[in-house]
């Protein structure tokens, strides 16, 4: 018996040691910082900022026909994109879907247009979060005042760019300056903002760049965070934005509401202009930038390297970086990689319209197609097929990757097969694929290892793949590695052409061409 | 107002106290002395006259029992002639037999098949199978010891009545999805301790004695985790002084693919294109009749037909088992130790390997009289080996191969095995896929379960005290390493082979996951006859802690050679480490009443972690009763004497379970900024982003799960016929919705979250039947079961339609869940003439992409054009388990033979063709035979004039999955499949007692087994098997298995 007491004590103290059960239930979690932990913690708050960077909107096309609404976005990680218009193909199976589409509709949140709801740029949740850092940051009482600056003023510079994203698509848009929460009483309107004109959004976004630039680093090394320089380029493409509605807007008048909130009135136009003109004069007159020339003697290369590279680039204002080994690479050389020397089994996916190409001009400053017919009927020969695409602008080669030039050391194998003096056609269905061009002759090569070959993915359908941001380095193609090349959100040069179009509209052509 | 005081607040304000307060009582109880005892023995036997150990001898309305030894002989003490023995052994029916005068009592058992025996297990205890009031069924060691499938759930096709089972993929180490009245996944326990399906799947299935399944409100005794339904296990036990002995089963066996589609040789595949290209709407083809010529001889070089199926595939690829154990026990210790080695390869070359070594060992002990204690070992470790192939799924390449790779190509340039073929598409170029070029990809587990436990009998009749404290580990290592590798093309002119492709990737992984599970329970169980009344009561508490911690390191490695992952190689490093706890009180208590009305009334509050502190704690009660009513005078009188009814229990129940499972997170509850959400470098430097979590989500709690079942328990001819019936229907209300009625703007920024406003429900029920008899020497068992359930919406907050077409197309509310929608196919286009005169746009080109055989779609709304607006509902779920599942079993024996062969099957459930199933040369691959064999096509197919031969595909296209015929969901594509399979057969001999002695074993039999072996279906066109899933039909499938094996007890 005293045995079994003893055992019974033994199981008594077992159940009881743990008996509270509230401690027991209270976990704490791994992976969340509370507020009180996060907003006196510069280094936090900084993780904080760098996630509202992250979502900076690339939004070129926002056609939503798209599953996956992340998919939506032209950037260096999102190829597929490029293939929306005609200036490529997509070259992979279940990507064709792409081609022939005309019809891109821009829709408010909650409209119903046949085939699906499709929504515009419309990203409350992202302003939210940029009202709620700025309230949460002015709160914190430990940061230096300087540093408290500077977040606040990237944190707004975010929130502009945001809203000037929306005027963009739909004009004027409510203007959400601070944190919401509905309250579960029942009654919502408190929440409800209208629409602001177009114009005051505008309006809004030049006059935060004029706050921000206060408190911006006017130093021109930081290429991934707001700069003076960044808060300029971006007033000066806003008021250029803007000053062109307003001009000419008129000529469809039936795009616009009687309250302004979609339209800006002519009369403002010069005003924008002026600003844009100015902002862009006083970035210029900074001297903070230039345009890269690092390889002037070669004007394709010197594109080329333009987007490529990231060590001291005096014309990147503003760009979108990733860093091997670190989870943040991007994929663009991996998809369009040509195949021939694809370090995986892919590539080749973005093919360049015949379009595209021959849009870039001749060295004497017309238009041509590509020469391929003879005057007297039959082929113009060329010995290198380089040589057709000779005398262009020299950006054109650094655009795309033209049948027999090199990429990573390697010439490129484009071509479609052989025609017969009969007029007979011999190619092939696969890469490299080999044919007999004569009965009972040898097999040979009748197609390129990169293509084209039709309705073969990763082949260069169009007969181009394209260049620009393609990473020469080794390991770019690799799915285990990719690419750390940048993606350019402003640049310089975009900078000088929109001073000269605004002076150009300004009446002041001098001063265009003197930019 | 008034405060009403409700239950979970009396335990809550009674909570501390109680855990304590209960065992106290305790202390003040005293022994009480024992009479003077008259000795029996006796030997126990079966029908046929062999001894049987290990059986339970026990004095009725006592806790003293004993077993009978190796030679089936046993020793009792009782304390008078009035005294009555009860004789129980799993399997056969139990017999008393009062005493009187007699000093030995000789019993010859006779063989039960009505599966359990005479106790069941439920919730934290056993029942008497008569006093059961739940629907709740079970299987047997007996049942299970025939399938040799890897995983236990494997092995419970067609088994239990209300257990549905779809088994989509095969390969070695598989698990068969099982559902519980198809409630969703179910919760399992395991010897008491709550588990996952991965532990109930990997343990041995030679180390079960029992599986019950909890099918209604029975289950709510496990609380929060429970509204799915339970699978409660219990593993073998020695049995007290049954002697020793030690049983060996042993098989092995040969895996072939039960089905697979087949594909077309290189001389159709050449036809099909020319075919193909000759009925696009520019015909042209390169392809000429000379060359088809050399195609079909296949006798030049260049012109050989490649099969890549009978490449890839290796025929009876082999899968062994061995089981030892030693089991037995004398007065004061039982024991069962066992080990179990599992290897099975694949049908995919002998490289993609699992295999497994699980070990049980669960000894009791009674260490003084009235403590008992006990330990369970459960371990095992688990290993998947294959080569490492690129993609996500190792075993996707080699499948995938069979439908991309052409048989134009060859693995190899130049049929030289030196140098792999560069075939553009090398990933699928199977002459890589081995360990030596592509690399490695192993997956071990290591688990270790232990539970320790002690029952203290107190001196107070049928008040028992048990504690159990379980300490789980289990460790995950996963290493991969893809390696770089050539391939190549042949140049014949210079007899050169140049690396013009291959992998350039080195991808070196390593994934650690490590699981501490601590559970601690104390249980306080009573049981008393008072008269005609018998009440029973159960307490229970119960902490259960889990932490979890998963680690992968991602690296590109400089080579091939070496294994260790060095820091400079590395890119990824993912860390996770989460916690979870939870805290049950259970309480139960069961009234009967001359073995005639029974009533079970039990509520479990449970805490869990995962909610705001305050929304923490539900309660979940259930409430069941029975009434045997062939226990009624009045109802046998009505009978009559001459009734073959022998038995009729009915049986109710209703519970309230819970589910935390409600699809958020831990933490929603808890404002601030989730750490690690983003990437994002910033002047050259690495920042992981944080990201606001979002507006807390107070709202939402558990949603209650409200099951009803109705059933009834049936013997007739003296138990010769037996079996039972249930209905079912469990209401699910509190689901996650949102609400409409108050428009939020949506420059808000974020959406309101989700409440617990929608509801649903599951309904069903099944039937079973089992028939045994003997005629002369033969033996024989003949069983049945069904099984129906289905899913219906009910409502959900405030609906709003744009149109009645809305409504129709999207609405579910009060209609059956998971309907496929899709396109009506009214048949084929015979002409030309018909496709030109047809009013209907079918192609929404004007029909001018149309040939004879292309399907033609019912306009359901008469407009004149098949879109959108045509569809309807075609169909049921294509991945879920079916609703209706049933099974049928047979047994034979006669002498030493024993036969047997259990069947199941399963309907109401939908097969979509798509992809490769669908279109024919999807990806530029392969040509499905069927889509080659039977289908439209022209005579001449050179000549666009010549006559159509319709056959049942339409006409082939190339690779053209925009087609009409193939960009649509339709009755053509999807098939509500039924099935049925011979799921095992065994026939099996006993090797005679008198050669057995000579040798000195106690049992031996060897048996011949098969599973899968064939299957009756309406998919056996398509050629796939019918429980797959995946719509390309790429699915590893089920292995058709034939085994030898033995059983030998020592």
């Amino acid at each position: 018996m005293k045995k079994s007491l003893l055992y019974i004590c033994l199981v008594i103290l077992a159940c009881s040691a743990g008996c509270n059960d509230k401690d027991f239930l209270n976990v704490a979690p791994t992976n969340v910082l509370q507020n009180d932990q996060l907003w006196n913690d510069e280094g936090l708050i900084l993780s904080v900022l760098a996630d509202l960077y992250d979502r900076y909107p690339d939004r070129q096309t926002d056609v939503n026909n798209s599953p996956i609404p992340s998919m939506v976005v032209q950037t260096i990680d999102n190829w597929g994109e490029f293939a929306r218009f005609d200036e490529a193909f997509a070259s992979e199976n279940g990507q064709y879907w792409r081609h022939g589409a005309s019809d891109y509709p821009y829709v408010f949140p909650g409209m119903i247009v046949k085939g699906g709801a499709e929504v515009t740029y419309w990203d409350y949740a992202y302003i939210r979060e940029l009202n709620i850092f700025i309230a949460k940051c002015g709160t914190s009482v430990k940061l230096k005042q300087e540093v408290k600056d500077r977040f606040i003023a990237e944190a707004r510079y975010l929130r502009a760019v945001v809203y000037f994203e929306e005027v963009k698509r739909v004009g004027g848009v409510p203007l959400v300056l601070q944190p919401m929460e509905y309250d579960y009483k029942g009654d919502a309107a408190y929440l409800q903002h209208a629409r602001a004109k177009e114009s005051e959004i505008y309006d809004f976004v030049i006059s935060e760049m004029d706050t921000v630039k206060k408190y911006l680093p006017s130093s021109p090394i930081s290429k991934t965070r707001a700069t003076v320089g960044l808060a300029l380029a971006t007033k000066a493409r806003a008021a250029l934005y803007a000053g062109s509605i307003a001009k000419h807007g008129v000529t469809t008048p039936q795009v616009s509401l009687p309250g302004g909130e979609v339209g800006i009135p002519l009369a403002k136009a010069n005003e924008y202009y002026t600003i844009a003109l100015n902002a862009a004069k006083e970035l210029i007159s900074s001297g903070s930038y230039s345009l890269y020339k690092k390889n002037a003697d070669n004007l394709t290369q010197n594109f080329i390297s333009l987007f490529i590279d990231k060590g001291a680039n005096p014309e990147v204002i503003f760009a979108k970086d990733f860093k091997l080994q670190s989870g943040r690479v991007q994929p663009w050389t991996l998809w369009s990689q040509p195949r021939s020397n694809a370090e995986e089994q892919q590539g080749g996916r973005l093919n360049p319209s015949l379009n595209l190409v021959q849009s870039f001009e001749l060295l004497d400053n017309t238009f041509a197609p590509l020469n391929i017919n003879a005057a007297g009927g039959g082929y113009v020969y060329y010995s290198d097929p380089l040589d057709l695409f000779a005398n262009r602008d020299p950006r054109l080669a650094a655009t795309v990757m033209l049948p027999g030039s090199d990429f990573k050391d390697k010439k490129l194998d484009i071509w479609a097969g052989y025609i017969r003096k009969n007029g007979d056609i011999v190619t092939g269905d696969n890469f490299g694929a080999k044919a007999k061009l004569e009965p009972g002759g040898p097999d040979v090569q009748v197609v390129g290892y990169d293509g084209p070959v039709n309705n073969l993915e990763f082949s260069a359908q169009s007969g181009f793949i394209v260049r620009k941001y393609m990473d020469p380095t080794v390991g770019s193609g690799r799915i285990g590695t990719q690419s750390e090349v940048w993606w350019i959100r402003y640049r310089y040069a975009e900078v000088l052409l929109n001073a000269a179009e605004a002076a150009f509209e300004l009446a002041q052509p001098d001063v265009a061409a003197v930019i | 107002m008034k405060k009403r005081l409700r239950i979970p607040d009396i335990i809550r304000v009674a909570r501390p106290c109680l855990h304590i307060a209960v065992w106290l009582i305790f202390f003040a109880l005293s022994a009480h002395a024992a009479p003077t005892d008259i000795t029996i023995t006796g030997k126990v036997t079966d029908e046929q006259g062999a001894a049987l150990p290990g059986v339970t001898v026990s004095v009725k309305g006592t806790s003293k029992g004993t077993s009978t030894n190796g030679n089936g002989v046993y020793s009792i003490a009782v304390a008078d002639k009035n005294a009555v023995l009860v004789f129980s052994f799993v399997g056969y029916v139990k017999q008393e037999i009062t005493i009187g005068d007699q000093k030995e009592v000789n019993v010859k058992l006779l063989t039960d098949s009505k599966g359990l025996g005479e106790v069941i297990v439920v919730g934290y205890g056993t029942q008497k199978k008569e006093s059961v009031t739940g629907a709740i069924s079970g299987v047997t060691s007996k049942d299970l010891e025939r399938v040799h499938a890897s995983t236990v759930s494997a092995t419970l096709a067609g088994k239990i009545p209300g257990v549905s089972f779809r088994m989509p993929d095969g390969r070695p180490g598989a698990s068969a999805n099982i559902q519980i009245r198809n409630f969703g996944n179910a919760l399992y326990v395991i010897d008491g301790i709550q588990k996952d399906a991965g532990q109930f799947n990997n343990i041995s299935p030679n180390d079960i004695e029992s599986i019950t399944v909890l099918k209604d409100a029975s289950a709510a005794i496990y609380g929060v985790r429970a509204a799915n339904g339970v699978v409660v296990v219990t593993t073998k036990r020695g049995k007290p002084g049954s002697g020793n002995a030690i049983n060996v089963d042993a098989y092995t066996g040969w895996q072939n693919w039960s089905r697979f589609p087949k594909t077309v040789n290189a001389y159709e595949w050449m036809l099909g294109k020319a075919d193909a290209e000759m009925n696009a709407e520019d015909p042209r083809t390169d392809i000429t009749k000379a060359e088809l010529e050399k195609w079909k001889a296949g006798t030049e070089k260049g012109y050989q037909s490649f099969d890549w199926y009978d490449f890839i595939i290796k025929k009876n690829a082999p899968q062994h088992s061995i089981n030892v154990n030693a089991t037995g026990g004398s007065e004061n210790i039982n024991y069962y130790l066992s080990v179990t080695r599992l290897d099975q390869k694949s049908v995919l070359g002998r490289e993609f390997d699992f295999n497994r070594t699980n070990i049980q060992s669960n000894v009791d002990a009674k260490v003084a009289k009235r403590l008992k204690v006990g330990v369970q070992i459960n371990g095992r470790i688990e290993e998947r080996d294959n080569p490492g192939v690129p993609g996500g799924d190792d075993y996707w390449a080699p499948r995938f191969a069979l439908f991309r790779n052409r048989p134009t190509e060859r693995p190899y340039a130049n049929d030289n095995p030196l140098y792999p073929n560069d075939i553009g598409h090398n990933t699928e170029n199977w002459a890589v896929q081995t360990k030596a070029i592509s690399g490695y990809w192993t997956e071990d587990w290591r688990v270790l379960q232990t539970n320790f436990n002690g029952t203290y009998e107190t001196p107070v009749k049928g008040l028992t005290l048990k504690g159990m404290y379980s300490y789980y580990y289990a460790d995950k290592l996963m290493n991969g390493h893809e390696y770089t590798y050539d391939t190549y093309t042949y140049h014949p002119e210079n007899d050169t082979y140049v690396r013009t492709g291959g992998s350039s990737n080195p991808w070196r992984e390593r994934g650690t996951h490590k699981v501490l599970e601590n559970v601690l329970q104390g249980q306080i169980n009573y049981n008393n006859t008072f008269g005609r009344h018998t009440i029973g009561g159960t307490f229970v508490s119960e902490r259960i802690k889990r932490r979890e911690l998963d680690v992968w390191v991602h690296a590109v490695p400089k080579s091939n050679v070496l294994p260790l992952i060095q820091f400079s190689d590395m890119d990824t490093y993912n860390d996770a480490d989460w916690t979870e706890a939870r805290v049950g009180y259970i309480g139960r208590f069961n009234y009967s009443f001359s073995d005639k009305y029974f009533l079970e009334v039990a509520g479990r509050y449970d805490g869990s972690w995962k909610f705001a502190p305050d929304k923490r704690w539900g309660f979940f009660p259930s409430v069941s009763a029975g009434w045997r009513l062939t226990e009624e005078p009045f109802f046998k009188r009505w009978l009559g004497s001459n009734s073959i009814l022998t038995e009729l229990k009915l049986r109710g129940s209703y519970g309230e379970l819970g589910d935390d499972d409600i699809g958020i997170g831990a933490y929603d509850y808890l404002p601030g900024y989730t750490y690690g959400t983003s990437t994002v470098i910033l002047d050259g430097t690495v920042i992981r982003g944080s990201r606001d979590k979002g507006v807390p989500n107070n709202r939402l709690s558990w949603f209650v799960s409200k099951i009803a079942d109705i059933g009834l328990d049936y013997q007739l001819w003296n138990g010769k016929v037996y079996g039972s019936l249930d209905f079912f229907n469990r209401k699910r209300s509190g689901l996650r919705g949102r609400k409409y009625d108050v428009l939020v703007p949506s420059e808000i920024g974020y959406g309101l979250p989700d409440e617990n406003v929608n509801s649903d429900a599951q309904k069903g029920g099944e039937f079973s039947a089992a028939y045994t008899t003997q005629v002369g020497k033969v033996n024989f068992v003949v069983g049945g079961n069904v099984s129906y359930s289905r899913s219906r919406f009910l409502e959900s907050y405030k609906p709003i339609w744009g149109n009645s077409l809305d409504h129709y197309r999207n609405s579910i509310e009060d209609r059956w869940n998971n309907i496929y929608w899709g396109y009506e196919a009214i048949g084929q286009f015979q002409s030309q003439e018909e496709i030109n005169k047809y009013p209907v746009n079918v192609d929404g080109k004007g029909n001018k992409t149309l040939l004879p055989g292309d399907i033609i779609y019912k306009d359901m709304n008469g407009d004149n054009v098949i879109d959108d607006q045509d569809q309807r509902p075609i169909g049921y779920q294509t991945t879920g388990n079916p609703t209706v599942n049933f099974g049928f079993n047979l047994g034979v024996r006669w002498n030493g033979f024993d036969f047997a062969a259990d069947f199941s099957g399963g309907s109401m459930y939908s097969y979509n063709q798509n992809w490769e199933m669908r279109w024919p040369f999807q990806n530029g691959g392969n040509l499905l035979k069927q889509f080659y064999d039977d289908r439209w096509h022209r005579e001449d197919p050179f000549d666009v004039n010549s006559k159509w031969i319709p056959g049942k595909n339409p006409p082939l296209r190339f690779n053209k999955g925009d087609h009409s015929n193939y960009n649509k969901p339709s009755t053509f594509w999807l098939h509500n499949v039924h099935y049925v399979r011979l799921r095992t057969m065994e026939l099996g001999y006993a090797i005679p007692q008198q050669i057995l002695d000579k040798v000195r074993f106690k049992k031996a039999r060897i048996y011949i087994n098969t599973y899968n072996l064939f299957s009756l279906d309406n998919v056996k066109d398509l050629g796939i098997e019918p429980e797959i899933a995946d719509e390309n039909g790429l699915q590893y499938p089920q292995n058709k298995l034939v085994n030898i094996g033995v059983n030998l007890t020592f």
